[in-house]
């Protein structure tokens, strides 16, 4: 078994130095090529760490995880973490092959990582990791893992089986996610936001669990910040959200449109004045906070960590291109779309911009494109939108849902470079870019041959 | 003119972006001047007859199609006889499975339809995902073919469908299937069928949604519901629907 794992470690090396040299993206690879080659290497590499923490849920996975990552540099722990984008098994393997020596020794001794929902129960039974925070679950990319009741049924049963030394950090706004969290037998912390005042009274039409998870009929909502996460409780049986450890309250957008609000934990008020926009992050910041203090990191270090903490890649980040800026915003699925439309409005409420939206169907975006239909267009104000561009592969699909929506006609640029080329070449300052998951790091590789980004693939 | 639309439990069965085929015939009836009113039929509401022109059922996860399946036999009795009238429906997934005889789940539980159309799901524990494109039966349904003979979607259920043999249907009226699968599943995955076909009547596992890349698929659901309503012929308007058939030949191609 040593020297087959010795092997392993060579060949996984020597592919991933080959990966670096030719520059090709392929950075799960070497995991998937270890798993296949010594299945229980990832199990010794994980039995040398101390403990780990995984994030999942369907929104805001990367932003938690490197907002957590920043705090524990702010604290000084050294950690393992897959930041170079694969969140499943592999990722980890690869992060893990990258850092050991060729005997298979790890330096550090904690890892954080971000999983794939469909993938948390296996990655918890393997893992058995000191905390897991869940963010929310929505109905992203059911064509991989069938129905959320299912996924999170599967959730519960791996929980249970966990010691209770670990402690479940949950959104409590989610219904199905509290529910799940009443349900388990280990540590939870609840976190949500507890502010009617920014809160909607409407449910939007990308809403899934909108109806009571004992009952099954609909909740009633006092406030809904975002799809179906909010204040609600059943009228019929009278199910309530669990009571919250940590609560956001007087959420504020400063003159940036960035967040400020104060945060309640361990009946001690604090006050967070962030570098990010969407209402959306005050969860990932919560989530971030409620696992340090899990962790016993003060929240001085903690708040410090998060108050400088910069959007990430395709998560609302600006370049400089002369004297015009251009914005990459990640869209994934219905509700993170409608959020991302609002945030559009906003930055286009006074100012001229242009458009790019680009659609894929590779397996990382989503085989299954209909989830479109279900994103609220018709929010979209095109008054200051000089011209909107749609590609991807399913360029066509998406210039026909929009055809349903808006007044104004699109153009169709299916290859994604000369459609960036058009966007760039617009005479508004303000240009905005939409892609999927896979055009993201497609046009994060279109930018970069163009030389207006100096990102590499672990940015 | 106006047609009014019975939207079958918009709030339990709502997923894969099914509202876009509402989205779609309210929009194709718009452009053509004709009056649209959606309604919404929930759990409880009674519906009576010749209160609809048309119908559409989308799909659901498992537990809010079980609250669906207990209310439709309520409805059951209205919806066949209106069927047997003419009036066009649209089903899809869900409510396909469910305006069958029943639906058997895994663990042998028969959860009864309304027997609308001649056939059976039952449940499997292979998944059928994937863009889907069939050829239309024209036997079954006459759905304008001058542009393209076929149909395209995407599907994604685990139950299989199986249509009861032409020759043991005891029905005047017979369940047809709505095509055959060139590429994909389809009903069960076994036979190359897909989808079925009650008079104006059709069901299928096509999500996408179907109707914007199908406009001949929405224009045939819309004539029919007009002419039911007004007993005549009726010619609808064309519309530039370039993107809709750049979009559908482009589907032709996917893997």
């Amino acid at each position: 078994m040593f020297i087959r794992n010795f092997f392993t470690i060579i060949i996984a090396k020597l592919l991933i130095f080959f990966l670096k040299l030719t520059k090709t993206g392929g950075t799960a690879a070497p995991g998937l090529l270890a798993l296949k080659l010594s299945p229980n290497l990832l199990k010794k590499y994980l039995s040398q760490l101390d403990y780990s923490i995984l994030i999942s849920g369907t929104n805001g996975k990367t932003t938690t995880s490197r907002m957590l990552s920043n705090i524990l540099k702010e604290a000084e722990i050294k950690f393992y973490h897959n930041r170079a984008g694969s969140n499943l098994l592999r990722g980890i393997l690869s992060e893990l092959l990258k850092n050991s020596n060729l005997k298979g020794r790890l330096e550090k001794r904690i890892g954080l990582w971000e999983i794939d929902e469909a993938v948390l129960p296996q990655a918890i039974k393997i893992i058995k990791p000191k905390v897991v925070i869940i963010n929310n679950l929505f109905r992203d990319q059911l064509d991989r893992y069938g129905e959320i009741d299912t996924l999170a049924k599967k959730w519960l049963e791996a929980l249970n089986k966990l010691s209770s030394k670990t402690t479940l950090i949950i959104n409590a706004d989610d219904p199905t996610l509290a529910n799940l969290g009443k349900k388990l037998k280990t540590n939870v912390i609840f976190y949500g936001i507890n502010d009617l005042k920014i809160g909607g009274q409407e449910l939007s039409h990308a809403s899934d669990a909108t109806l009571c998870p004992l009952c099954l009929l609909p909740l009633k909502y006092q406030a809904v910040y975002l799809s179906h996460l909010g204040n609600y409780k059943c009228s019929s049986c009278g199910l309530t959200q669990p009571q919250k450890q940590i609560k956001a309250f007087n959420v504020n957008f400063n003159q940036n449109s960035y967040l400020e609000f104060k945060i309640v934990a361990e009946k001690k008020e604090y006050f967070l004045k962030t570098r990010l926009s969407g209402l959306y992050n005050v969860y990932n910041f919560l989530a971030g906070f409620g696992a340090s203090l899990t962790l016993g990191i003060t929240p001085q270090i903690s708040l410090s960590a998060l108050k400088k903490f910069q959007p990430v890649f395709g998560r609302t980040e600006k370049i400089k291109i002369k004297n015009k800026s251009l914005q990459i915003l990640l869209v994934k699925n219905p509700t993170g779309f409608n959020e991302i439309i609002k945030t559009l409005n906003l930055l286009t409420q006074n100012k001229k911009g242009s458009l790019l939206l680009v659609l894929n169907d590779l397996i990382a975006d989503g085989r299954d494109v209909s989830w479109i239909w279900d994103v609220d267009f018709d929010n979209l104000k095109t008054k200051n939108l000089s011209n909107i561009y749609v590609s991807g592969i399913r360029s066509a699909d998406l210039a026909l849902r929009l055809k349903y929506s808006l007044d104004k006609k699109v153009i169709i640029i299916s290859d994604l470079k000369k459609a960036i080329r058009g966007l760039l070449k617009e005479k508004d300052n303000h240009l905005f870019i939409l892609p999927t998951y896979t055009a993201m790091l497609k046009t994060r590789k279109i930018l970069n041959q163009m030389k207006l980004t100096h990102l590499s693939w672990q940015d | 003119m106006k047609i009014k639309i019975g939207h079958l439990y918009p709030d339990l069965l709502n997923i894969y972006g099914d509202r876009g085929n509402i989205i779609c015939l309210k929009k194709r009836c718009l452009l053509r001047n004709i009056k649209v009113e959606v309604i919404s039929v929930s759990p409880g509401d009674s519906i009576k007859e010749k209160e609809f022109d048309l119908f559409f059922g989308g799909g659901g996860q498992d537990r809010q199609q079980e609250i669906v399946a207990n209310d439709l036999q309520k409805k059951g009795g209205i919806l066949k006889a209106e069927a047997k009238r003419g009036v066009p429906m649209l089903t899809i997934c869900g409510t396909y499975q469910l305006f069958g005889h029943y639906f058997k789940t895994h663990d042998g539980k028969k959860i009864p339809g309304i027997s609308l159309f001649d056939l059976k799901t039952i449940a499997s524990f292979k998944r059928k995902i994937g863009n889907i494109r069939i050829n239309i039966n024209k036997k079954a349904i006459n759905i304008d073919q001058n542009i393209s003979k076929k149909l395209v979607g995407f599907e994604n259920h685990s139950g299989n469908t199986y249509i009861t043999n032409i020759s043991q249907q005891k029905e005047k009226n017979k369940t047809f299937t709505l095509g055959k699968v060139e590429k994909g599943f389809g009903n069960n995955g076994e036979d190359k069928t897909e989808g079925a076909v009650f008079k104006n009547v059709i069901g299928c596992y096509l999500h996408g949604p179907v109707l914007p890349k199908n406009p001949h698929l929405a224009d045939f659901l819309i004539k029919k519901a007009l002419e039911i309503k007004y007993g005549n012929k009726i010619k609808l308007k064309e519309l530039d629907d370039n993107l809709e058939w750049l979009t559908h030949r482009k589907a032709l191609r996917f893997k």
